[in-house]
């Protein structure tokens, strides 16, 4: 048993071909699915835009429940340049949660988590999630009517989420959703919480995620999709086709969409600030004292949890969320396993491609559906 | 479990706003000038926007002119409520105050009975400056004061011309910066396999 896991850990953790002398050898591979490299760096650059962006916020950002709302104010109207930093911010945010998504549903497509790889795979899904907790902490920060009750109901159904599970470990959901808010409702000591999580705790994750991640990707190199190492003819466990170099070539190319992004996630910061899109009822300090507005809504990329929850009973949402996110982790295993179930090799089953395609489908399509409530719950007010 | 469950209701106080509007005319005579919010304004406006706005369209504070909050006439005093209908009236925000130094109180509350006259009126001024008319704000439910709050749609083509300079110099430098390394890429030899 030890000797299996010895080698299976060995071959997925290949640490003797860990030398980053050997970067400049490091070669990508050229097909007509080639433009699926580039959204990996893309995510990676957009981080990059958060951290520089989100510490030059950092300056004039208070975080108290009494001068958080005032302080944004401040910075979007009064900061030289504080409305493009801040809306750089909001957007690259957005810009990275979208490019993960698609890095994500493009690795399940050409089944780039195939072994060796699958602890790429792993440490790129917990990158997603810990994304996500940003985008939930950050949500809380502008301390509007809009942040403030959508923590309320986050929180909520942090506090439900283990209600399903037999005697005590029930409140275990309870204990989290306390440890959150640090009180009974959302407050300052849930602000300064949230606060933490999303410039020290969450980041610090996430950069040890993305460097195992990045670690992973030197030792076993860049994969080719399934589907064209089939149309080479010979063994499809090596790339026989056509390569470029990594150091400069690829670099090159990269730094050139790089450059795009950043200009395009400029020029929209200040031509359509985000603020633009939010009723200003929502943009309002929030009032403890006040009644909640209408058209509290999640952000966008929570909106395929958002349309289950209005619709069916909480419990079996949140046992079918918690399911979805262990298979979603497990993918590599659930999808080279199950087609030997019928007795298919992975490689030349049509399995995970419709179930890629089935996940990918859902997730869209109930995210359209989320959206079609939000504007429903907007215009019924 | 809806997701709203957990978040109250605003109450339009329909009835009572159309209590008050009877009443108001005879407590003004009695005990002098009165604040009123015209819940219709704040009807149509929400009506046309596809979503619930609040008084803080034209008033000081989002809960309306009535009560001891900021810009509610319980703060006010005795200098500050002979105020309440002129166009610097302390109750309400500059938009309010716009509407009554263009249009007049009177004609303000004459519209009452026809909100999107109002409206009307009020094309062709651009108080914020945004480029969209505070008539068209009123109908996108959009903050007419405030050039950080306007539809999108309406506003880009008027961003984009404010910061033509920016964005012009951010596209040819970022466009001839990524044709230079996708140039010098292309030059690289070691493209070999």
């Amino acid at each position: 048993m030890i000797a299996f896991l010895e080698e299976w850990l060995k071959r997925r953790l290949p640490l003797e071909q860990l030398d980053f002398k050997r970067i400049s050898e490091k070669s990508v591979p050229v097909h007509r699915f080639s433009w699926i490299y580039y959204l990996g760096g893309v995510t990676l650059l957009a981080f990059a835009v958060q951290v520089i962006t989100g510490i030059l916020l950092l300056l004039y950002y208070k975080p108290t429940t009494l001068e958080a709302h005032e302080s944004i104010q401040y910075i979007t109207r009064t900061v030289p340049g504080g409305l493009l930093v801040r809306n750089m911010h909001v957007w690259s945010s957005n810009a990275m949660i979208l490019c993960m998504v698609l890095h994500a549903f493009t690795v399940l497509l050409s089944r780039a988590y195939r072994s060796p790889r699958e602890l790429t795979w792993v440490t790129g899904m917990l990158s997603l999630l810990v994304v996500l907790g940003l985008g939930f902490s950050g949500y809380l920060l502008p301390w509007n009517n809009l942040s403030v009750y959508a923590t309320m109901v986050g929180t909520q159904i942090v506090s439900m989420s283990t209600s399903f599970l037999p005697g005590e470990a029930a409140r275990l959901g309870e204990w989290a959703a306390s440890l959150l808010l640090g009180g009974q409702t959302v407050g300052q000591e849930t602000l300064t919480r949230f606060f933490a999580l999303h410039i020290v705790i969450l980041p610090l994750i996430l950069l040890a995620l993305v460097t195992a991640h990045l670690v992973l990707i030197q030792m076993h190199g860049i994969s080719v999709p399934i589907s064209i190492l089939r149309g080479q003819g010979e063994k499809i466990e090596n790339w026989s086709g056509k390569s470029q170099k990594y150091m400069p070539r690829f670099l090159l190319k990269e730094s050139a969409v790089w450059l795009m992004f950043v200009a395009a996630i400029a020029a929209l910061s200040v031509v359509v600030p985000y603020d633009l899109f939010v009723p200003y009822t929502l943009l309002e300090p929030y009032s403890p004292l006040g009644s909640a507005p209408a058209g509290i809504k999640p952000e966008w990329y929570f909106w395929f949890l958002f349309y289950p929850f209005e619709m069916l009973p909480r419990t079996v949402v949140i046992l079918c969320s918690l399911s979805f996110f262990a298979s979603m982790l497990a993918a590599p295993w659930l999808l080279s396993g199950i087609p030997q179930l019928w007795k298919a090799r992975f490689e030349d089953s049509k399995f995970p491609t419709y179930a890629a395609i089935a996940v990918g489908a859902a997730v869209a399509l109930l995210t359209v559906f989320g959206q079609a409530i939000v504007v429903a719950v907007r215009g019924g007010a | 479990m809806q997701f709203h469950d957990c978040l109250g209701s605003r109450s339009n106080g329909r009835f009572v706003m159309q209590l008050a509007l009877l009443v108001a005319p005879f407590a003004e005579a009695t005990v002098g000038q009165a604040a009123h919010a015209f819940p219709p304004f704040e009807r149509w406006i929400s009506q046309k926007a596809g979503f619930q706005t609040d008084c803080a369209y034209c008033h000081v504070n989002p809960a309306g002119p009535s009560g001891h909050g900021v810009g509610q006439e319980g703060r006010l005093d005795e200098r500050q409520k002979q105020h309440l209908h002129s166009a610097d009236s302390p109750i309400l925000n500059s938009f309010g105050q716009h509407l009554l130094k263009t249009l007049s109180y009177d004609k303000v509350v004459s519209s009452v009975s026809d909100p999107g006259s109002l409206a009307v009126q009020m094309k062709g001024y651009d108080l914020d400056g945004d480029g969209v008319s505070d008539g068209e704000e009123m109908e996108h439910g959009t903050l007419a004061y405030d050039p950080l709050s306007a539809p999108p749609a309406l506003v880009w083509m008027e961003r984009l011309k404010q910061n033509w300079s920016f964005v012009v110099t951010l596209a040819v430098s970022s466009l001839a910066g990524a044709a230079g390394l996708f140039f010098l890429a292309m030059e690289r030899k070691d493209a070999a396999k």
